[in-house]
Order: C-alpha cells, then sequence, then structure tokens
C-alpha cells in the first residue's frame, strides 16, 4: 500500500530523534552527522531498525544537512543515507522517507541566497533521492515560508512522490520569520503538498495549544512531530525534564484533537516512539474534513474573503498614472514601494499589481516590484496581468499565496491561467467576459461564471479560490450599467460564490468621481461583495467601509470606526506653521511643514525663486555646520529629505522649465554587501545638491556595474563596501570597468575603507562621508 | 543537542535602550527637537519590531598559550586567550532581535535615510541591552569574564560560522551567515563568557 492510502486508513507514525542516538553512538559535537551514512551505515541502519522496531512507520533519512549548500558530496551521503534506511524495513508498511532541511541560509532580499539558487540546491537533493528510490519526501525544520516553497517546487517538479512538509514555531504559535499558522497552511496547501504540519523546537506540551489552529484550517492530514520537551535552565544547570510517558500522554492528546500523523523531533527515542504507538493502538483517529475558506497570503499573514470586504489597493497601476509610468521607464522600484507603504498605511488590506507598459520587459519588471514590495510590506498581493509568462514568474518568486488577476471565460485565457493557479496555488478572479464580449444581462454573465467554475474544478482548483468579478461598467455611457451589476453579484452570492468588484470604472467621465464611486460601493456591499479593488487615498470609499462594517455589527464596539473617525478630522493649518520659514522648517528637518510652507510660497513666488532663496541657502547653512562639527549627519539627513519635500512641491509647478540636472552618477553597493543605508545617504545628499543618481542598488556584481557603464556612458561611479569582507569585490568592480574605460573615476566609502586602502585598490577618491562625495562630485564636473 | 537552552522575551520594553549610547552610534552631541521626535518614534518601532531570542551552551574549554579549545572547534587568538586565561569552562551564546527589526528597517530605508539611520543605532542599542539580560541569567554565582565575540581583536570573524553551527542558531533563532560572514537578522550577536573556577 503506498503511504497515502496508507495515511487515510489511520495514524501513521514518524520515526524519533536521529541526532540524540547519534550522539549515543558516539557522535561527536562539531562532526558532520550525514558522514555517517557512509561511515558508519550500520549504525544508521540499526537506529532506523529501532525505530521500526517501536512502532513507526516511516524512516526519515539521516540527509538533514545534505544539502549542496553545506556539504560537497550531496549524491553520495544521499544515496548511501536511502540505502542504509531501505535495509531497515522488515515488513509491509514501512516506508522511506527523504528528509530534506533547510539550507542554513537566509533568502534574499533580507538574505544572500536566490530563490533559484535555494530552488536548484533543493532539487539536487530530491533527484538523487527519487533515483535511489524513496518512497516520501519530508521538508522539515522550516522557519523560512519562501525556503520552503523553494523546497516544495524543487520537490515537485522533480519527482511524483508524496511530499509532506513541516515548519517550526515559536511559544507565540508564529515562525521565527514571523509567519503565521494561517499563511503557512494558505501556502503549503496552495502548493499542493499531500500532508502539513509541525516539528521541533516545542515539546508536546507547547505544541499541543496550536494544533487546534492547524487542524481548523487544513483540509489534508496534518503532522506534529514535537521535541522530547523544553530544555531550561535552573540555577547554572540545564535541565530536560521530559520522559518518554509524558511525551507520548501529550502526543495521544494531539492525536484526539485530528492530528494524524505523528512522530518525534530533537531529544525522542524509540521509547518515546514505543510509548506513542502503544497509547494510540486500538485508537481511530478524527476523519480530515475539506475547508471552504476562500484565503490568500503574503510571508507572515493570510487575509481571508469573508464577512469583512476585503480593499485591494489599486495604485500600483499605470493606466492614467503618469507619475507610476514615468517611474516604470525609470526603473524607479523605489516609487512602487512608496505607493506600496503608503496604502497599507491607509488601511488596504491587499495590493494589486500591474506594471504592464508595452515599452518595457514586463515579466523582469513584474518579478522585480513584488520582491521590492514583499521586502518591506507585509500585505498579500494580487499579480494584475494579461501575460502568462509574466505571471508564471510572478508566481513563482511571490512569497505566499496571491491572488491572481485575471482570468475570463475565453478558451485561451482559462488554458494560459488555470493550470499556473493550479501549480504554485492562488486565488483567481474570473471577470466575467468571454469571445462575444462582456454580455448585457447579469444572467448571462452568471452563466460564464459558472463556466469558468466549472473548468477551474477540472483543472483541480476549488470555487472556494475561484473569486467573479461581474464586472462594471460606465454609468455615464449605460444608465443600466450599475444594476446589472449589481443583479449580477445578487445572483453569484446565491450560488455561494465569492465576488470582487473593480469599482472605479463606474464613474468614468464624471465629475467628482468619488462621490459615485462610495455610493455605489455601498449598494454592492448591501449585496454581499466580498472583496474591491480601490483606492485607499480616497476618503468617501472608506468613509463607506468604516460605517458599513460599523452598522452591519462587524466591527466590535465599532472601534475601527472610531479609529478612523478621529484620524480624519478636519484640521486646518496651525498659526505656528505661518511663523516658521521654509529656510529654518528645512534647517530644523520639520518635513510636513516644509511642504505646507512651500504649497503657500509657489502662489506667490516663482519656482526658481523658492530654490534659490530659500532651499539652496538652507541647505548650505546645514552643510557648512555639518562640516564644522556642529551639526550631525542624522540633522544633514533630516534636513536633505526635507529640502526633498519642499523640491518635490516646487518641481510639480516648474513642469517642463529647462534641465536642472548638474551630472550623471551612478551608485552602488558592491557584490556581497546587503545592506545599503551608507550608499543611501550618499544618494539623498548628491540629490539634493542636482545630480542625477543612477542607483543600481545593492549587492551588485561587477559585470553588472560595467554593463551599466556600457549602456550609459556615464563616467562617475560611487561605490560602497560595508564589510573587510567584500573590499575584494570593489576592487574587482574598479579594475574591470577601468580595463575597458580608463576615463571612468571612483569615489568609494564604507565603515572598513580607509584613504590608503582606497588608493591601493585603485579609487581615485576616498570620501569620508556624503559631503565629500558632493566635494568631489563638484570637482569631477568642474562646477 | 538537549544542552542547548533557548532565552526569550516577550516583554520587549523592559529592556533598557540607552540614549547616551544611541547618540554615540549616531555621532551626534544632543538630540534636538526634531530628532528627539524622530528618537521616541524609532524607540517604539524598535520595540515593537523585535522578537529577542537567545540560545546558549556551557562547556569546558582549555586554553594553552594563545589557543583556546572549545572541543567543536579551536580558535588561535591572542586576545580570546587572554580574555580567557585561567577559565576552564565557558558559555557560548546567540541572541538577536529576531528578522522583524530588518524588515522594519529596510522599510525605513527606502522612506527616510535620517529615520532608517536613527533606528538601527537604536536596534544596536537594544540587543546590547538584551545581551546584558541574558548575560545577568548564566553568570548567577559565578566568576564570569566580560563576554567576548569573534571579530574583537584577532579572534576571527570566520569562526561565526562554527559557532553558529554549534548552537544550531539558523534553526533555533533564525540566524543565518552570508557569504560574507555577515549575520542576518542584522541585530544579532555570538559571544563567549569565560567561567572562573
Amino acid at each position: 500500500m503506498d503511504i497515502l492510502s496508507y495515511v487515510e486508513k489511520g495514524f501513521v507514525f514518524f520515526d524519533g530523534g536521529m541526532g540524540t542516538q547519534l550522539q549515543l553512538n558516539g557522535l561527536q559535537p562539531g562532526q558532520s552527522p550525514e558522514m555517517w551514512n557512509i561511515t558508519h551505515p550500520e549504525i544508521i541502519t540499526s537506529i532506523h531498525k529501532s525505530y521500526f522496531e517501536a512502532g513507526a512507520n516511516i524512516a526519515t533519512t539521516n540527509t538533514f544537512g545534505a544539502n549542496p549548500l553545506k556539504i560537497d558530496n550531496v549524491e553520495e551521503v544521499v544515496s548511501s543515507a536511502i540505502e542504509n534506511a531501505k535495509k531497515a524495513i522488515y515488513k509491509e508498511n514501512q516506508y522511506v522517507a527523504l528528509d530534506i532541511g533547510p539550507t542554513g541560509k537566509l533568502l534574499k532580499p533580507l538574505g544572500d541566497l536566490s530563490f533559484e539558487d535555494a530552488y536548484n540546491a533543493f532539487s539536487k537533493v530530491v533527484k538523487a533521492g527519487v533515483s535511489k528510490g524513496c518512497d516520501l519526501i519530508i521538508i522539515e525544520t522550516m522557519n523560512d515560508p519562501y525556503e520552503l516553497k523553494a523546497a516544495v517546487l524543487a520537490a515537485k517538479e522533480n519527482s511524483s512522490l508524496p511530499v509532506f512538509a513541516t515548519f517550526v514555531l515559536d511559544e507565540k504559535g508564529k515562525t521565527v520569520t514571523g509567519c503565521d499558522i494561517k499563511a503557512m497552511v494558505a501556502l503549503l496547501e496552495g502548493l499542493g503538498v499531500d500532508a502539513l504540519g509541525v516539528n521541533c523546537s516545542l515539546g508536546a506540551d507547547e505544541l499541543k495549544r496550536f494544533v487546534p489552529e492547524l487542524i481548523k484550517y487544513s483540509s489534508i492530514p496534518v503532522i506534529v512531530n514535537p521535541n522530547a520537551g523544553m530544555p531550561c535552565v535552573k540555577e547554572g544547570k540545564t535541565c530536560y525534564d521530559s520522559t518518554p510517558e509524558k511525551f507520548s500522554k501529550s502526543v495521544a492528546e494531539i492525536a484526539n484533537m485530528g492530528a494524524r500523523i505523528l512522530g518525534g523531533c530533537c531529544g525522542t527515542t524509540p521509547e518515546h516512539i514505543k510509548l506513542l504507538t502503544n497509547s494510540l493502538n486500538g485508537v481511530s483517529p478524527k476523519s480530515i474534513e475539506k475547508k471552504s475558506y476562500t484565503v490568500v497570503s503574503s510571508y507572515s499573514t493570510a487575509c481571508f474573503f469573508d464577512n469583512r470586504v476585503v480593499l485591494i489597493g489599486e495604485r500600483i497601476n499605470p493606466t492614467g498614472k503618469s507619475k507610476l509610468k514615468a517611474a516604470l521607464r525609470e526603473n524607479n522600484l523605489n516609487y512602487m514601494v512608496n505607493e506600496a507603504i503608503g496604502q497599507e498605511e491607509k488601511g488596504a488590506h491587499m495590493l494589486d499589481v500591474n506594471v504592464g507598459l508595452p515599452e518595457i520587459n514586463e515579466e523582469e519588471m513584474l518579478v522585480n516590484v513584488i520582491r521590492e514590495i514583499q521586502a518591506v510590506c507585509t500585505l498579500p498581493l494580487q499579480i494584475d496581468t494579461s501575460n502568462p509568462r509574466a505571471l508564471d514568474s510572478a508566481m513563482r518568486i511571490y512569497n505566499g499565496k496571491p491572488l491572481v488577476n485575471s482570468v475570463n471565460g475565453k478558451e485561451e485565457s482559462i488554458n494560459s491561467v488555470l493550470p499556473l493557479v493550479k501549480k504554485y496555488g492562488g486565488v483567481v478572479i474570473a471577470l466575467t467576459l468571454d469571445e462575444n464580449g462582456i454580455p448585457n444581462t447579469a444572467e448571462e454573465r452568471v452563466e460564464i461564471a459558472k463556466r469558468i467554475i466549472e473548468r477551474a474544478k477540472d483543472y483541480g482548483i476549488d470555487k472556494k479560490d475561484v473569486i467573479v468579478d461581474p464586472l462594471c461598467l460606465t454609468v455615464s455611457s449605460d444608465k443600466n450599467a450599475p444594476s446589472v451589476t449589481l443583479k449580477s453579484i445578487e445572483l453569484l452570492k446565491e450560488l455561494g460564490v465569492k465576488v470582487s468588484l473593480g469599482i472605479s470604472n463606474v464613474s468614468f467621465g464624471l465629475p467628482s468621481r468619488d462621490y459615485v464611486n462610495s455610493v455605489f460601493f455601498s449598494h454592492a456591499l448591501q449585496k454581499g461583495l466580498d472583496a474591491v479593488i480601490m483606492n485607499p487615498y480616497s476618503l468617501e470609499m472608506m468613509k463607506v467601509y468604516y460605517a458599513h462594517n460599523a452598522l452591519m455589527g462587524i466591527d466590535d464596539m465599532c472601534q475601527d470606526y472610531i479609529n478612523f473617525a478621529s484620524n480624519n478630522q478636519t484640521s486646518t493649518v496651525s498659526a505656528e506653521v505661518e511663523q516658521i520659514t521654509l529656510e529654518r522648517a528645512i534647517i530644523k528637518g520639520l518635513k510636513k511643514e516644509a511642504g505646507e510652507i512651500t504649497n503657500n510660497l509657489v502662489k506667490t513666488k516663482a519656482p526658481l525663486e523658492i530654490v534659490n532663496e530659500y532651499i539652496i541657502p538652507a541647505l548650505d547653512i546645514v552643510g557648512a555646520s555639518y562640516e564644522k562639527g556642529i551639526t550631525f549627519l542624522p540633522q544633514l539627513l533630516m534636513s536633505a529629505e526635507t529640502a526633498t519635500v519642499a523640491f518635490e512641491v516646487v518641481k510639480e509647478n516648474i513642469k517642463g522649465e529647462g534641465n536642472t540636472n548638474k551630472g550623471d552618477i551612478i551608485l552602488a553597493t558592491v557584490k556581497g554587501d546587503i545592506h545599503d543605508i551608507g550608499k543611501n545617504i550618499v544618494k539623498v545628499i548628491l540629490q539634493n545638491y542636482g545630480y542625477n543618481v543612477h542607483d543600481l542598488g545593492k549587492d551588485v556584481s561587477p559585470c553588472a556595474i560595467l554593463e551599466y557603464v556600457e549602456k550609459t556612458g556615464i563616467k562617475l561611479i560611487g561605490l560602497s563596501a560595508l564589510m573587510t569582507t567584500t573590499v575584494p569585490s570593489m576592487e574587482e568592480t574598479i579594475h574591470l570597468v577601468k580595463s575597458k574605460y580608463h576615463d571612468v573615476k571612483f569615489m568609494v566609502g564604507g565603515a572598513v575603507l580607509t584613504p590608503e586602502y582606497a588608493q591601493m585598490i585603485g579609487a581615485d577618491n576616498y570620501s569620508k562621508d556624503a559631503m565629500e562625495a558632493v566635494r568631489y562630485a563638484q570637482e569631477f564636473f568642474g562646477q | 543537542m538537549i544542552d542547548i537552552c533557548t532565552v526569550s522575551l516577550n516583554e520587549t520594553n523592559t529592556l533598557k535602550i540607552d540614549e547616551k549610547e544611541v547618540m554615540r552610534y549616531l555621532g551626534v552631541k544632543e538630540l534636538d527637537n526634531s530628532l528627539k521626535v524622530m528618537y521616541d518614534a524609532c524607540v517604539s518601532k524598535a520595540y515593537e519590531a523585535s522578537a529577542p531570542r537567545a540560545v546558549f551552551r556551557k562547556l569546558n574549554i582549555s586554553v594553552l598559550d594563545n589557543t583556546v579549545d572549545f572541543g567543536f572547534m579551536r580558535v588561535n587568538s591572542k586576545d580570546l586567550a587572554k580574555n580567557l586565561r585561567n577559565c576552564n569552562e565557558a558559555y557560548i551564546f546567540a541572541a538577536t532581535l529576531g528578522i522583524g527589526v530588518d524588515r522594519a528597517f529596510e522599510r525605513l530605508n527606502r522612506i527616510s535615510q535620517a529615520e532608517a539611520m536613527v533606528f538601527s543605532a537604536v536596534a544596536s542599542s537594544l540587543v546590547e541591552s538584551f545581551c546584558d539580560y541574558v548575560n545577568e541569567q548564566l553568570i548567577v554565582d559565578l566568576c564570569a569574564r566580560p563576554r567576548f565575540s569573534a571579530g574583537y581583536g584577532d579572534f576571527s570573524l570566520q569562526h561565526q560560522k562554527e559557532i553558529l553551527n554549534y548552537l544550531e542558531a539558523d534553526k533555533r533563532l533564525g540566524i543565518c551567515l552570508t557569504d560574507s560572514y555577515m549575520m542576518v537578522p542584522v541585530k544579532s550577536v555570538t559571544a563567549i563568557i569565560g567561567i572562573r573556577s
């Protein structure tokens, strides 16, 4: 019987700890347990056998650290490990699970391992395991959902074996990377693993309280493999008080909660497993129920489509937004990131991401923007593209279970989008249009929705993972359009389908569109709308949202409404602001005031006057007092950022009035360095002084810098390195570029550099701080 | 494996943030009004983003001339040997504020460099304060040496890898090393505390 059929029948038992057993057999601290597969095969086999004899069904191979990023001979280790485990099998229903542990590296953007490299590393392990004939794959002890996703994809794309996955919780019920249980379950079920659960870190008693949540949200078998207990320190001594008896009692309780697959992790022994299997002998497990939640997730939290309407921020979409279009053309990812943060702060629950512009590579841009947003914003994303290749790449690297916008009733759309939704896991928005366009009646739209839901089912996608958007046409061109949409919502809700709507289209061509949008939103809410794509900056829309929740009893004690209302009381510019000058606001770093004052000033003064009479003199004062050691870097930066706010206001009023660019400069943090605050500081100050900074980011390879020089012909480059270990990358970059372009100049900086060191690696200038970089740039451009 | 102990702290704001020390990190002599506003905001952000957690193990060591033998690693370092002279036991620990701090920093890094810089300094003070807290838990009744970290003096940073492996810090705390030997989460510390008998 294969393992999955066996799981359907009843409890299945994993083995217990390997490390503890190896230590008992003489493994020394610091020695590689994996090497023992080759050097001590009999011991490994005997450990597996002792677990089988204790009643375990699954032997976990001794390959936890067998990863190409940790050891060189992965194939050899994995082959012998599987052989050793197979030798221990002596009867039916004993299986060998290829054990895959974490790489030990953190993935980008916060770490330095790329998603692709993690995937490749795991693929190598999977291929080695499959060729030796393991029965299933267990991916375990995972802290990071992103790494887990790479491992699951590697397992599924390189084998047809059952895949089990377990992650590690801390005592607050989250992974150390901050991912909660609901988000993990959404991700793993979306990816199509066969069983999921938790292992390690906590003892059975501590893990017990998180099991009900796992069961509540999972539609597949739940695995619980706890440690023997929690080690603790009493009076300076290490204690470890859990016994096999206590362990088996607690795990049996976990089984009663509905967990189906049970075993042990660190510190557990054959005795633990024996008592556990004995205690559940003759007990029948709870049945595994299918759940009907519609849920998407980010790397940390899940977003449910239930009684509260989900607000999906629409602002990262270039349609009709010239600034965003410009940012996309200039590869200014920071603009999109700021839009994301702004919408999150305004109360959006999710963000739509659409970067489709004819002149850019959408696939590449979509991937880069999603990565950047996910570095700093916890909201789940709605991937919005009509390009199937871009959708494929974006869903692959997305950290979580995304919402996909969209599929429609056309054959081509169904055949290209639905397989991706099945493969990577996701919820998909289904638009009610097909080859014949958008039907005029609600009934016909519902027919298309039904058809898409049927087709999704054929692809193995549940009805709960399809949200229908019945479309709303413009009321100014068809007075009946809104009522058809509302009727469609009603019919769809009767069918038990979740409904979403892009609201803004209804008011196209009308003045004060917000008024129309918000009232239409209110009507749609009455019909049971589940999600809306909207502008979170629209106060009218947010008023409806908060008031609706309060009125419908889904805002406990009206708390959210009260908070919203108290944050949005209309305030007038305070008298104090009138009294301070722009110059003083910049010197003192008062951003909000600087913006307000500049807004007033542009009414009476020419833009260039403001720059020359207020902003530049203020910057000069701050710059001079910084150089004299009167003010310090944080104040200099605050002033620079305040000046930027004032500049932005002025710029909006210049509109094509000549070029103020004083010169182009490339800035980059070198290969190997994943922190870039130093570079960013220099960037802000250089921009303040009128330079056009081309920011290539952090961890930038020498080749990438050379390519950029070739593309743009820029002659001044600033490099930053933070660690002594990355200064060689800096040297390599300088030599590479200078070998082809003798006239390119380098200014370098960073905590570990000195003027001597800078000279030694071939730099033209050592900038001890940002002002020094400005001085060198002025010298370079002859200003 | 069973002798690894974990310390975690729920109420992060019981850890003290040393304003003077933050000013020193920032290189400023005083917090003027607008800087003080930013400092206060960063203090609450740092408390909120932190999930302090540490692991430690106690082990026997032997010190001979300029070499310290920890069993799982041998370190050639004059400075470390001096620090551990006459010690035959040591605690070795890793502590971190968690990846939430990195995320909060990266977010500020894209909005305001000034605030990112202040936040980073505040978080540095916080992780030091957490190390002091862990330290206090360990050295009850013992004659302990000041803590010493890889990267101090001639104690090579390369040993960070062995230390983190020995403590299973990736699994237990989520601390990973980059190829250039930098710890992520960035506000992480490893250290050795010698104990004199």
